[in-house]
């Protein structure tokens, strides 16, 4: 049976569309098809007239199919859609073709061959329409619970939003401290504060929530299912610390073992048994089983409390959504990048950050006092080959890094050798505090970037200055700092999800405006540093905004998903398996249907790729939506 | 090959220098000055900041061009008053060459 009572609708948009194809000559074209009972051209068919109108006709012409041509189904469809349900009309029966952007807009030189088009379009989408079929959405349970992975800010942000909305949230940190990357910034900018203590406020009101079940020393090895209910696989590895015992200290401070302590980049040196720094989360040290020699001093400390044959811990958790808060690593310099382990006092940006935590008084690197401090900014970004992308970060939080060199060891000079001075937006004033402090400005073009070289007890830093007309400076510092830039972080755990990279290798939304922290895999969002280069201003937003996308499922009890996936015919099905192989989502399986293997869809995870139907030697599978059926006669229509 | 003196901005207070490092380079001063004269006045502004006194000295006839018409100090978006950075360099180098 074919929908035989079709309405049609050729939009002016104003003039965008009519300017160019003649809507009346398109309305008259197809008025007379077979199976149209009325065709109409419309001002503004998304205005409330524009929708009424096609509600009233559906209820007076008792319409089975609406074809509405006008601008881009991403703009109108849901809204044309709604109407023809308002009106009764199940919405699939409901097909919005493009005649702007697909033909005024890009034929405005040809207005006939532009009609001409348009009218083909039209005709095709009558075609497919008479095929359509009455669809539902799919809906899906959503029990309340969200895996966050990463507690960097963003995680700890996202989950906080979420547990005080009473949804469950597990947040799993692979190291044994929560924090991340913020926890080691000495003053980050905008607010000034340390970053340990804006973790520390975040943590104190985790501490208040009982809907945050923290995982640190854990990773995700599995996740399977999809949205509403995946399947989470965490293995925790042993902290070696059991349970809290008053006398952590003193354990520490016995432990023989001292080796570079990762958090201050080596700077400073910690034992076995530690805590990276002062008040860090958990309240539990961890005991590092790479040095530890399990000489047993904290054991006699501690007790019971230290466990150091502690194993592995499997865990499984299943959960309706997954906010991914990974971050990001900070660009590496290569052997010799502007003197990098070459020189000794050539440093990156967050050593320098810990640098300027650590020294009281007098900023010293290498025994040596700090007076004058060249920033080399771009390290790693902005580059022809490799890191195309600017790292929006490092501009502020250098001129913020030594403004604070300034404000805590008084008078030092800083040299800032940057290429394009990005302080955006209300940064600007960082910028214009540094040149009132007396840092001095150099750009240099990546063709010719700054030579580092060592005279004495000092380090030389040539630079060929655009702004003094192209002259070679040379800068004598006691310190070269590398403003190096931020690079996706590498996780096998992306690839358990098929979660796509953007160019640049970052985690990738679907649309940076429309749909800013959802992933092409329904239910998968994210947060933070992993989408791309973000300050923490811009983390803790997008990961509120993941939270409360989140949240949008989870408060409403079920998700509704597009219904176009495909469906197998039993019939011609011969179960001979190969869409088994071809789907890359193990979304289709064989299964044993009356006595026969025939192919199965699990509905809930088909993401409607149709690559199954490609391959099917049968026909035998169909996407609904987009049937084989529809779209031949759509070809058809076209070729007349 | 040149080298920095980042302390030749304080040596220029006495002189009514203040505000060179306000300077950020932008360029509006030398494209609004009627003396369309090799950059000036950025190119001395920018030889304070780095303290390349030999350049100013080597030309100092350069500052006497200037016809003290304000364009400049009206334009620059920094507030580094260009114009008064000009009449603050005469007077170093009247000093210089007294003391000669
Ligand atoms: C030198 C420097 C200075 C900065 N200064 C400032 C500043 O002044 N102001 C400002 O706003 N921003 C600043 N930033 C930027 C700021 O650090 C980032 O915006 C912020 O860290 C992003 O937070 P995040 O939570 O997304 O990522 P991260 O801080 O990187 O946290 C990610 C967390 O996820 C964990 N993780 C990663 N992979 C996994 C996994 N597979 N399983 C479990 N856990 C995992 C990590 O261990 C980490 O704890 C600075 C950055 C640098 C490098
Ligand atoms: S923020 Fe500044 S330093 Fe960082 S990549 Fe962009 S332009 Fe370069
Ligand atoms: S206008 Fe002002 S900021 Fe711009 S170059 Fe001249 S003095 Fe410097």
């Amino acid at each position: 049976m074919v929908n035989d009572r079709i309405g049609v609708y050729v939009c002016h948009c104003g003039g965008n569309i009519s300017d160019v194809v003649d809507v009346y000559k398109v309305v008259d074209a197809v008025k007379d098809e077979p199976n149209v009972v009325i065709a109409r051209e419309m001002m503004f068919t998304c205005s409330d007239p524009g929708q009424k109108q096609i509600e009233d006709d559906i209820k007076e012409f008792n319409l089975n199919g609406v074809v509405v041509a006008s601008c881009s189904p991403h703009l109108h469809e849901t809204t044309f859609r709604r109407a023809a349900a308002r009106a009764g009309l199940n919405p699939y029966l409901l097909e919005h073709v493009n005649i702007r952007e697909h033909v005024s807009w890009a034929h405005k030189h040809d207005k006939e061959g532009a009609t001409e088009k348009a009218i083909k379009i039209v005709k095709s989408g009558i075609a497919k329409v008479r095929e359509a079929r009455a669809l539902e959405t799919i809906k899906v349970e959503m029990p309340p619970k969200v895996l966050i992975v990463g507690a960097g800010i963003a995680g700890i942000r996202a989950a906080l939003d979420l547990s005080k909305l009473g949804i469950h949230v597990y947040l799993v940190e692979k190291s044994p401290f929560v924090g991340g990357r913020v926890a080691q910034s000495y003053n980050a900018y905008p607010s000034g504060k340390f970053g340990m203590e804006l973790i520390e406020e975040l943590i104190n009101e985790v501490k208040q929530q009982k809907n945050i079940t923290l995982i640190t020393n854990a990773e995700v090895t599995s996740i399977k299912g999809v949205i509403g209910n995946f399947s989470v696989e965490i293995i925790k590895d042993p902290r070696y610390v059991v349970a809290d015992c008053p006398r952590f200290k003193e354990a520490i401070d016995k432990c023989p073992i001292e080796v570079p302590n990762e958090f201050d980049y080596g700077l400073t040196n910690r034992k076995a048994i530690y805590y990276p720094y002062p008040n860090a989360y958990p309240e539990l040290p961890v005991i590092d089983m790479e040095s530890c020699n399990r000489c047993g001093e904290c054991v006699k400390i501690c007790g019971d409390a230290i466990n150091l044959d502690q194993q592995p811990e499997k865990m499984r958790i299943d959960v309706s959504a997954i906010i991914f808060a990974t971050g990001f690593d900070p660009y590496q310099p290569n052997e010799g990048e502007f003197g990098f382990n070459v020189f000794e006092s050539v440093i990156t940006l967050p050593q320098f950050e810990r640098l300027l935590a650590l020294c009281d008084k007098k900023l010293v690197y290498k025994e040596r006092e700090i007076k004058d401090i060249a920033f080399i900014y771009c390290v790693g970004s902005r580059q022809r080959e490799g890191n195309e992308y600017c790292s929006r970060y490092c501009c502020v939080a250098t001129i913020n890094s030594a403004l604070a060199a300034i404000e805590k060891f008084g008078e030092i000079n800083t040299y800032h050798i940057y290429r394009d001075m990005r302080t955006y937006g209300k940064y600007e004033r960082y910028y214009e505090e540094a040149s009132k402090k007396g840092a001095r400005f150099f750009r240099y073009s990546l063709d010719e970037p700054p030579e580092i070289t060592q005279k004495g007890e000092k380090l030389i830093v040539k630079v060929k200055d655009k702004l003094t007309f192209n002259e070679e400076i040379e800068l004598p510092v006691d310190l070269v700092v590398l403003s190096v830039g931020m690079v996706p972080r590498k996780s096998e755990i992306f690839s358990m999800l098929k979660v796509p990279f953007s160019r640049d290798g970052f985690l990738q939304e679907v649309h940076p405006k429309l749909r800013p922290v959802e992933t092409a895999i329904g239910g998968v969002l994210i947060g933070g540093a992993c989408q791309a280069p973000k300050d923490s201003v811009e983390a803790t937003a997008s990961a509120s905004a993941a939270a409360a996308k989140a949240a949008t499922y989870l408060l409403k009890g079920y998700a509704e998903l597009e219904p176009f996936i495909v469906e197998v015919n039993l019939e011609k099905c011969t179960g001979c398996g190969d869409c088994v192989k071809e789907c890359p989502y193990d979304s289709i399986q064989l299964k044993n249907i009356n006595g026969e293997e025939k192919a199965f869809v699990i509905e809930a995870a088909c993401r409607g790729c149709a690559a199954c139907a490609a391959v099917c030697p049968e026909e035998a599978i169909n996407l609904r939506g987009y049937t084989y059926d529809q779209l031949r006669a759509q070809i058809d229509a076209m070729l007349m | 090959m040149t080298v920095i003196y980042p302390d030749f901005v304080k040596e220029l207070y006495e002189f009514g220098v203040e505000t060179a490092l306000e300077c950020f380079n932008c360029g509006n001063c030398t494209a609004i000055c009627p003396l369309e004269y090799d950059l000036f006045p950025r190119r001395v502004i920018r030889y304070i900041q780095l303290g390349l006194k030999d350049r100013i000295l080597e030309n100092p006839d350069e500052l006497w061009r200037c016809l003290h018409c304000g364009l400049c100090t009206q334009t620059c978006p920094r507030q580094a008053n260009p114009g008064e950075l000009i009449l603050g360099l005469r007077r170093y180098v009247v000093a210089k060459w007294r003391g000669k």
